[in-house]
């Protein structure tokens, strides 16, 4: 049988793809892999086409067992990944065999990996796309993150494997996941809604190494931003944005952003 | 660039014409103006429609919203300069002129009672009995403006300001889907269970948004709604018949001159 089954689901394991495109102007979101890049080598590594449907594992990854032969590629954040108990390597192609668990533990660095299989996961296209968008309820697998007992169908791969499991991905394109991050932020189209000195406190608060969760609670108090809230009509929102509430703190969109908020950003 | 023009006659909003913004390092906003206004909107579909028109190579997506019109571009393609210049081209020579004739979809709505638990609410708020607000709101035309928030989520202009309302102070963590709402001086439908803090004054059995049709939005930016009231029989009525597929709803062609905002 051409399928993964689900042992364990992890935290919130989805299947992805690069994204429902096109559907923007109806308020659709894109949805799709967050760290693209990533989903696009994993899915080279198992000999599929870069934008094929995989599984993106978010913290805590889950644990799989497959029912035939096949060839998998694991990127992103390092989650510890184990064949039937024993390391394995991720960024090279890994061949698996019929009854083979593959698990994953916590990411020790970075927060999403992905897991292509050759053939890709074999879901319906809704709007054109495989992704999983969990509040709409579509896409993906039965429209909603994998839970235990959950048996994927994957597709069938035309490579043929011997030449596929050479593949790896060379060190200089592999993401270094060490902190801090540099943030590069281009000034929205509403920057000009905030006084300068509270752009300037945006630059100087996030220019400092900090964790995200004090990073947001030091913003807080101190964005003095002027907004006038009632005048401002929903724009749209598009990935990457950092968003700006009267009384709340600034955030950054992700892949499931909605296509409009009333938000000075 | 657009700054450099005199004010053309027609133009509401900026004086100098589009200003454009860049948001983010793939995406380029062309904003025409600060109100929600008829005028403004139709120059946004109007450039909407040009670039279209154009299908450049390089440009991911088109959004239009109220009053601009974000544009996704792959920068790999198509550089910010590159896009910057030509849209400050188009936006030069821009027709004020027609647009396709709009259709108007009629929307069958059951108000109050547990269908529209806020109407009571925004009756009170305006001082007006729950009638009233029922035939003040399913009196105009509404302009679909753009969409956002949830697939199909309509956003509407043309409410009347008698029957405007605050948001709730406590967003509601679900609103069925199918609700209609009031928002401040707009209104919406909510095409699926979501969490929403409009004041809910009605339900249709209509689905804006369905992933599992051709179109998955049943209505285009640039037309037009309008809301009729039904019974809570007529409302299970249709919705069996939504469900099976088999309601169409009604459409017509706007007979009202565009531009002029209906029941304001």
């Amino acid at each position: 049988m051409r399928v993964i089954c689900v042992k364990e689901p992890g935290l919130l394991t989805t299947v992805q793809d690069l994204g429902r495109k096109g559907f923007r102007q109806f308020g659709m979101p894109v949805c799709g892999a967050v760290d693209a890049n990533c989903l696009q080598a994993a899915n080279i590594l198992a000999g599929n086409a870069p934008g094929e449907a995989a599984l993106e594992l978010t913290m805590a990854g889950p644990e799989v067992e497959f029912g035939f032969s096949s060839v998998v590629g694991v990127t992103g954040a390092a989650m510890d990944p184990r064949i039937n108990g024993r390391p394995t390597p991720m960024w090279q192609a890994v061949a698996v065999y019929p009854g083979d668990r593959l698990q994953f533990g916590w990411a020790q660095s970075g927060c999403r990996a992905y897991l292509a299989v050759a053939g890709g996961i074999d879901v319906p296209s809704v709007m054109g796309s495989k992704s999983t968008y969990i509040r709409g309820g579509i896409g993906g697998f039965k429209g909603r993150a994998l839970v235990k007992g959950d048996c994927l169908p994957v597709g069938v791969s035309f490579m043929d494997p011997e030449q596929v499991l050479n593949r790896r991905i060379p060190s200089i394109h592999i993401p270094k996941l060490k902190s801090p991050w540099t943030l590069r932020v281009v000034p929205g189209p509403q920057a000009g809604y905030f006084t300068a000195d509270g752009l300037h406190t945006f630059f100087r608060i996030t220019g400092l190494p900090r964790m995200p969760t004090a990073w947001a609670a030091a913003l807080k108090a101190r964005l003095s931003g002027t907004w006038p809230a009632p005048t401002l009509f929903p724009m749209r929102s598009c990935r990457g944005q950092y968003r700006y509430r009267g009384a709340a703190v600034p955030s950054s969109c992700w892949a499931t952003v909605t296509p409009r908020a009333g938000t000075p950003r | 660039m657009s700054g450099e023009r005199n004010n053309p006659p027609g133009r509401a909003g900026y004086q100098d014409g589009a200003k454009l913004l860049p948001a983010g390092d793939r995406a380029l906003v062309v904003e025409f103006g600060n109100e929600i206004d008829p005028r403004i909107n139709r120059l946004v579909r109007n450039l909407h429609l040009r670039i279209l028109e154009m299908e450049l190579v390089g440009i991911e997506e088109l959004v239009p919203t109220y009053r601009s019109l974000l544009i996704l571009y792959e920068p790999a393609i198509i550089s910010y300069q590159e896009l910057r210049q030509l849209v400050g081209t188009l936006d030069k020579n821009l027709p004020e002129g027609e647009l396709s004739p709009p259709k108007v979809h009629f929307v069958p709505v059951v108000y109050g009672g547990p269908y529209g638990p806020d109407l009571v609410d925004v009756a009170a708020a305006n001082r007006l009995t729950q009638e009233e607000v029922i035939g003040i709101h399913q009196e105009p035309e509404y302009m679909i403006y753009m969409f956002g928030f949830a697939p199909g989520f309509p956003y509407l202009g043309g409410m009347s300001p008698l029957i405007a309302a605050p948001r709730l102070g406590v967003p509601r963590a679900r609103i069925p889907a199918g609700s209609v709402g009031i928002a401040g001086s707009q209104t919406g439908i909510y095409p699926l269970e979501s969490p929403g803090g409009w004041r809910l004054i009605g339900r249709t059995p209509v689905k804006p948004y369905d992933p599992c049709r051709e179109p998955q939005v049943l209505f285009s930016v640039g037309e037009y709604l309008k809301f009729f009231r039904i019974t809570g029989e007529e409302y299970l009525d249709i919705k069996a018949e939504v469900d099976k597929g088999c309601y169409e709803i009604k459409v017509a062609s706007l007979t009202r001159p565009e531009g002029v905002l209906g029941g304001a």
